[in-house]
Parts: C-alpha cells; structure tokens; sequence
C-alpha cells in the first residue's frame, strides 16, 4: 500500500490514500475456445493421426489434440516451436509432437495421416 | 499452394480429410469494451493481401477440379482476441495474422484512456470472421 504524497508507480493506480495494483491480463486468444469447437465439428478425429500444417506454438493444437491419437504439428518458424519447450506438460501435450518443416515438402511417407489441418497456411 | 495441397494428398491416408482455417476477407471489428458491452468499435480491413487469398481460393479450385478432394462442408466462425492495452495488440499483431491490418492504434489508445480515465475496466477486442471448410480425398 502506498503512503499518502508517495506517487503510485506504474501498473499502479492511487485511489483515495490506498495504491492497489491492478490486475493485469495477458493476451487472450480466442479465450471461448470457437476454433477448436469448429474444427471438431468439421471433422471426426476420434482414433485419428493429425498433420497440422502452421501449427506455430501450438496455441491451436493442444485443444483439440485429445481427441486424437495422436497429432504432428509442423511450421516453418524455428522460433515458434521452440517456445512450447516452455509450456506445461498436459495430458493434450502428450499426443504431440511438433517440427520445423514446410509444407511443399513434408518429411513423411505416403499415407500416414488421416487428418490434415491447413491452419491459415495455404 | 497447389504444390502443399499435393503434398497433403500424399501424406492422407485412402478417404482422408483436408481441413482448412483460415481468416475470411471480410472487415475485422477493432472494439473497446467495457464489463458488459462494446462502448466503441470500428471496423478496418483486416486483409491487404487479397493476391494472397485469391491463391489460396484457386489452389482449391484446382485440387478438387482435378478430383484430389470432394468438398464435404464449410462453417464460418468468429475469432476472438482480447489485449489489456494497445502496447500488447500491437506485440500480438506484429507476430500473428495480424501483421497486415490497418489497425487505427492511435486512435484506439485514445478511446481507451478516456474511458479508463472516467473508471470503467475496459479492454480491447478484435473480432475477425473465420471459415472451417472439409474436404474429402477421393
């Protein structure tokens, strides 16, 4: 609590004599969880094998990836892949793998998805 | 484009399904909002790339006119991004699908201290049409 004539810092607001911080929020994507709930309505993933192209960090990909076996997210941006090291292993993380690769040239062989997610990528 | 529909193709098992997400051309609504409601709102394009889209839309045509895919079902749907200030809009679109909207960050920043500055918790919107389409491999 701030003392009286003591200039609230930043983040902070002044209201009568009392400084109380206020609650910041991070960014919010899609916090009603619409996509996935499109996406699993579009399709049957149940006992499927998903390619996600444009997968990035993976924002997408691990709230729907429970429903699948299994699901290989790619993107072309290093960056991207290597900040979901960071993230909390769940019981969604399990099911996923992501890489580096593009999507002209997909380091798999014929025939081993059921699935391909184009995630605002073509 | 054509080139990653031939590699999806490829890649899917016999009967597969091709999903597509992505943003639709329509205009993104940019709102400042408040507890309940939207106390200002502004609608921008969202799209500067319209080359881009319509290559995106050909590849398609030309996947299922050479009978890669059937088109099974599309469904719209409306994204939703939620920031606390201007600063963490512009960070988020500088990154994300963002990056080509003509965002009014001025203008917004100052519609928000002025209802910040009269006590209301505001926070900011960017609602933007999506479309989920399915495709079938043939």
């Amino acid at each position: 609590m701030a003392r009286a004539g003591v200039p609230a810092r930043a983040g902070h607001r002044l209201i009568g004599r009392a400084c109380y911080t206020m609650q910041r929020m991070p960014t919010q994507v899609d916090p009603a969880g619409v996509e996935p709930r499109a996406i699993l309505e579009a399709a049957d993933l149940r006992n499927t094998r998903v390619l996600e192209v444009g997968a990035g960090d993976g924002r997408l990909t691990f709230q729907y990836a429970s429903e699948s076996n299994s699901v290989v997210g790619i993107d072309t941006k290093q960056g991207d892949i290597l900040s979901t090291a960071k993230l909390p292993k769940t019981d969604s993380s399990r099911h996923v793998h992501l890489m580096c690769a593009c999507a002209t040239a997909l380091p798999f062989s014929a025939e081993e998805f059921n699935v391909v997610l184009l995630a605002s990528s073509l | 484009m054509v080139d990653a529909l031939r590699e999806a193709r490829r890649v899917l098992k016999p009967h597969g399904v091709l999903i597509d997400v992505r943003p639709l051309t329509t205009p993104m609504l940019i709102e400042v909002v408040g507890a309940t409601r939207a106390i200002w709102e502004k609608e921008v394009d969202a799209c500067s790339t319209p080359e881009d889209v319509a290559a995106a839309d050909a590849a398609i045509r030309y996947a299922l006119s050479e009978e890669w895919f059937s088109f099974e079902r599309s469904s719209p749907f409306s994204l939703e991004i939620y920031c606390d200030t201007v600063t963490d809009l512009t960070a988020y679109a500088e990154t994300r699908h963002l990056r080509e909207a003509a965002i009014p960050y001025e203008e917004l920043e100052e519609r928000r201290r002025e209802l910040a500055a009269s006590g209301q918790t505001v926070r900011l919107r960017c609602r933007r049409a999506w479309m989920v389409s399915t495709y079938r491999m043939n």
